[in-house]
């Protein structure tokens, strides 16, 4: 685990993009899961509390994919690059694993 | 608070709105974090406040009728299951 | 803080207060191990609202 660590923090670019990643998919994760708790509640102050935390979360989700678009990681408009993009991603991530 | 009892088919419709609605909360959750230019992110997000209200409202109206108790399950277990049966014998 | 609610409430209330756990732990965490201010800026700024979400998760369950 120490020298995966060691791996990971050696190519800090790309430490970069992995972090962002895994932040953009738990953002994701949080806006579907507060809409849903959302449509399960009955009481106003838990909803509220709820609706906040989500206009929180889609703020948090956007700026994090409008970041990744500025750096490069994100091509949302143009589907080859972003297949570049993640083939190279798991390119690295099968290097990491096999030695 | 008295209120008349919802018929049956108002009963039918009410709730299937308040599961559409839910419906569209799901999918515009799910859309807004796939949106990328600002006019449709700010559109989806509206749209989703717009959505949350308005499952409160219906929440709000089905409560008040009677049909939804949360902080009683048994009681609303004998809610569903009197529907359940009155749907079967429509 | 409220004495009355459902039970259906509290499970996705803990369900949420987990996640958000998870999310401020994995934060804090890889902050540590990001190089670029921009991206450690973002990160920080989560690991605060996070901090209040689960502060607020927290009162509706005690």
């Amino acid at each position: 685990m120490n020298s995966f660590i060691e791996k990971l923090t050696g190519m800090a670019p790309l430490t970069d993009q992995v972090i962002a990643t895994d932040l953009l998919m738990a953002s994701k994760t949080a806006v579907r899961n507060y809409s849903l708790a959302i449509t399960e509640t009955a009481t106003p102050e838990i909803r509220q509390t709820l609706i906040n935390h989500l206009e929180d979360a889609i703020d948090t989700h956007r700026k994090l994919s409008k970041y990744m678009m500025e750096k490069g990681y994100y091509h949302p408009q143009d589907t080859q690059k972003q297949l570049e993009v993640d083939l190279r991603t798991a390119e690295t991530a099968l290097s990491l694993s096999n030695d | 608070m008295e209120v008349k009892p919802l018929s049956f088919s108002d009963h039918v419709i009410a709730t299937d709105m308040l599961f559409e609605t839910t419906a569209s909360i799901k999918d515009l959750s799910v859309a807004i974090t796939e949106a990328t230019s600002d006019e449709v992110h700010t559109f989806l997000r509206q749209e989703l406040r717009n959505a949350i209200a308005y499952h409160e409202r219906i929440y709000g109206f089905l409560q008040d009728r009677g049909i939804y108790d949360a902080y009683n399950i048994p009681e609303q277990l004998k809610k569903d299951i009197s529907y359940a049966t009155e749907a079967l014998e429509q | 803080m409220i004495d009355n609610i459902g039970v259906h409430e509290s499970l996705e209330l803990h369900e949420l207060l987990t996640f958000k756990s998870l999310c401020l732990t994995k934060s804090t965490v890889m902050q540590a191990l990001v190089t670029d201010p921009a991206l450690k800026e973002l990160m920080q700024e989560d690991v605060t609202a996070s901090s209040r979400h689960i502060e607020d998760l927290k009162r509706h369950l005690t």
